[in-house]
């Protein structure tokens, strides 16, 4: 029996062993780190405390000073790196297969890059199994280890933001009905993922290089003003900008057409809903050009409402930017209830 | 529905706690040896306080020794005396009388001016037949007026003795005769063979 140190290290990692009751969410964007703070009291969670810490570069992040009211011991990471990959595929799985090669072959990815799945629909023979396969870069992922080395939080989880937003919304709230077909757009500050669900299962997802900054860019370029009258417009809804809009969002909302219509056909359903979360959610352009395009209200969902959050705990300073914590919230709940 | 895909190993996990994992094992292990020095240390002392007793207790039996061996040859002498004993009270029993009993009679039968000199009472055997018997002789000397007739008086006295008797039956004068002046030596003795009824 080895009793070394490490080992009992190791074991004290195992996380069977170790399922944090007080977890910190922390997402890392381009637009700042969204950080929570649940806490697991009997079968409910509660909210304890939400904040937005400065940005830090994507490409070296620092560890960013976490606030008394948002300390624990444990964190669970998101972020958005650049060359991260996300895709479901379908293909049929022998019971010798690794399933870790076969997800590095259908992801594409360089050596350097470290791959991790989910299957998500295992089908035995010739029939084939759905996995979700995501990659992050190796370097990448050992400097988010470095920041958090030593003291607290010590890293629980690490995933990719955008498949945390999405777990945020099936994990607590009111689930769609069975037979649904919906669309979850998470759109960021640089980055949009898009997944379509049915019968509550994830059958597509991809991230697309469009987010609020590409908008912003978009508005400079085309109306003449600065990064920060951007932001005023681009929230205000006042001046019309539907032009610069379509153009900076065309070839997403163009992909976007493309995948629903796979999606129906394959799968011989209707769209039923479209639900939006993350930082450019709140900008009525960007639901606008949604509702053009797919012929539905997008409904923007509040994170927060799958929690059990204390009147004394003070939100008002995010009002309306609710969804931005999705992802920081979902890698908490789920970090939480311990995934793959 | 539950998307997250862990992108950690699980080595790259570690342990964060109010008190460090490595805290833990050390400061566990640093309880045991200090356990273990304790009983050590206990263990020391206990054997050290034995040491002192058992040093205390030799100088004291240093000290005691020779009043013991004094009272161990008393003791050894008091079980001689008591053996002795035993066997003169089983002899006694054996002869039909006890030997003090013959020489507290004797005592009372001796006149003032009559000096025992030689006395012999016990079991031996028989000149005739070398059977037990009980053998009481004596030889004396009488001074006085009358001095023959004092061993008469003694032979008078022993054999009106029952004790006597019932040791040795008669009493005989063997001898009387001057050896000078008012001075009269003489020998008596009795015999009685053991298995006859006194």
């Amino acid at each position: 029996m080895n009793l070394s140190l490490k080992s009992l290290t190791r074991k004290s990692a195992d996380p069977v062993w170790r399922r944090p009751a007080n977890l910190l969410g922390l997402d890392f964007g381009s637009s700042g780190i969204k950080a929570v703070r649940i806490k697991k009291i009997k079968e409910d969670v509660h909210l304890v405390a939400a904040d937005i810490l400065p940005a830090t570069d994507l490409h070296h992040p620092e560890r960013p000073d976490i606030p008394k009211p948002l300390s624990a011991y444990y964190a669970s990471l998101c972020a958005t790196i650049d060359d991260s990959i996300v895709r479901v595929f379908n293909q049929s799985l022998k019971e010798e297969d690794s399933v870790e090669e076969v997800t590095r072959e259908n992801l594409s990815v360089p050596a350097d890059h470290r791959v991790a799945f989910k299957v998500l629909d295992r089908q035995t023979g010739r029939r084939e199994s759905s996995v979700l396969g995501t990659a992050m870069a190796n370097d990448a992922v050992q400097h988010l280890l470095e920041i958090f080395a030593s003291g607290a939080p010590a890293l629980h989880s690490l995933e990719i933001a955008g498949l945390s937003a999405f777990s945020a919304f099936w994990m607590g709230g009111d689930r769609p009905r069975q037979d649904e077909t919906i669309c979850l757009i998470e759109a960021g500050a640089r980055y949009t993922y898009v997944g379509f669900f049915h019968k509550n299962r994830l059958l597509l997802v991809n991230r697309f290089a469009v987010g609020a900054e590409t908008l912003s860019e978009q508005v400079q370029q085309d109306l003449g003003v600065d990064a920060d009258m951007a932001r005023t417009v681009l929230s205000g809804g006042s001046v019309d900008i539907s032009g610069p809009v379509r153009a900076a969002l065309g070839p997403f909302l163009k992909q976007l057409s493309i995948y629903r219509e796979f999606i129906e056909r394959q799968h011989k359903t209707r769209l039923t809903s479209v639900h939006l979360s993350g930082g450019l959610a709140s900008s009525p352009d960007w639901r606008n050009a949604l509702r053009e395009l797919l012929d539905l209200e997008p409904e923007i969902w509040n994170p927060f409402d799958r929690l059990i959050v204390p009147d004394e705990l003070d939100l008002e300073p995010f009002k309306g930017q609710e969804g931005r914590f999705a992802a920081a919230l979902g890698a908490a709940l789920a970090g939480m209830e311990g995934g793959s | 529905m539950n998307l997250q895909i862990n992108l950690l190993k699980k080595s790259e996990q570690r342990y964060q706690g109010i008190v460090s994992m490595k805290v833990i094992v050390l400061g566990s292990a640093a309880l045991l040896i200090g356990i273990l020095a304790l009983f050590f240390l206990l263990s020391g002392i206990h054997k050290v306080t034995l040491m002192a007793h058992l040093e205390r207790t030799r100088r004291e039996w240093a000290r005691l020794e020779p009043g013991s061996q004094v009272v161990r040859r008393q003791s050894d002498a008091a079980r001689a005396n008591r053996r002795a004993y035993k066997n003169v009270q089983g002899w006694a029993k054996r002869t039909g009388a006890p030997l003090y009993k013959i020489m507290r009679e004797l005592q009372r039968s001796v006149p003032v001016q009559v000096q025992v000199f030689r006395l012999e009472a016990g079991v031996f055997p028989s000149l005739k037949n070398g059977n037990p018997e009980c053998s009481l002789q004596l030889n004396g000397r009488a001074e006085g007026t009358g001095g023959e007739m004092l061993a008469v008086e003694l032979k008078r006295n022993l054999n009106g003795s029952s004790e006597v008797r019932s040791f040795c039956n008669e009493v005989r004068l063997v001898s009387s005769q001057r050896e000078t002046g008012d001075a009269w030596v003489f020998s008596m003795e009795g015999r009685r063979e053991i298995g006859d009824a006194p």
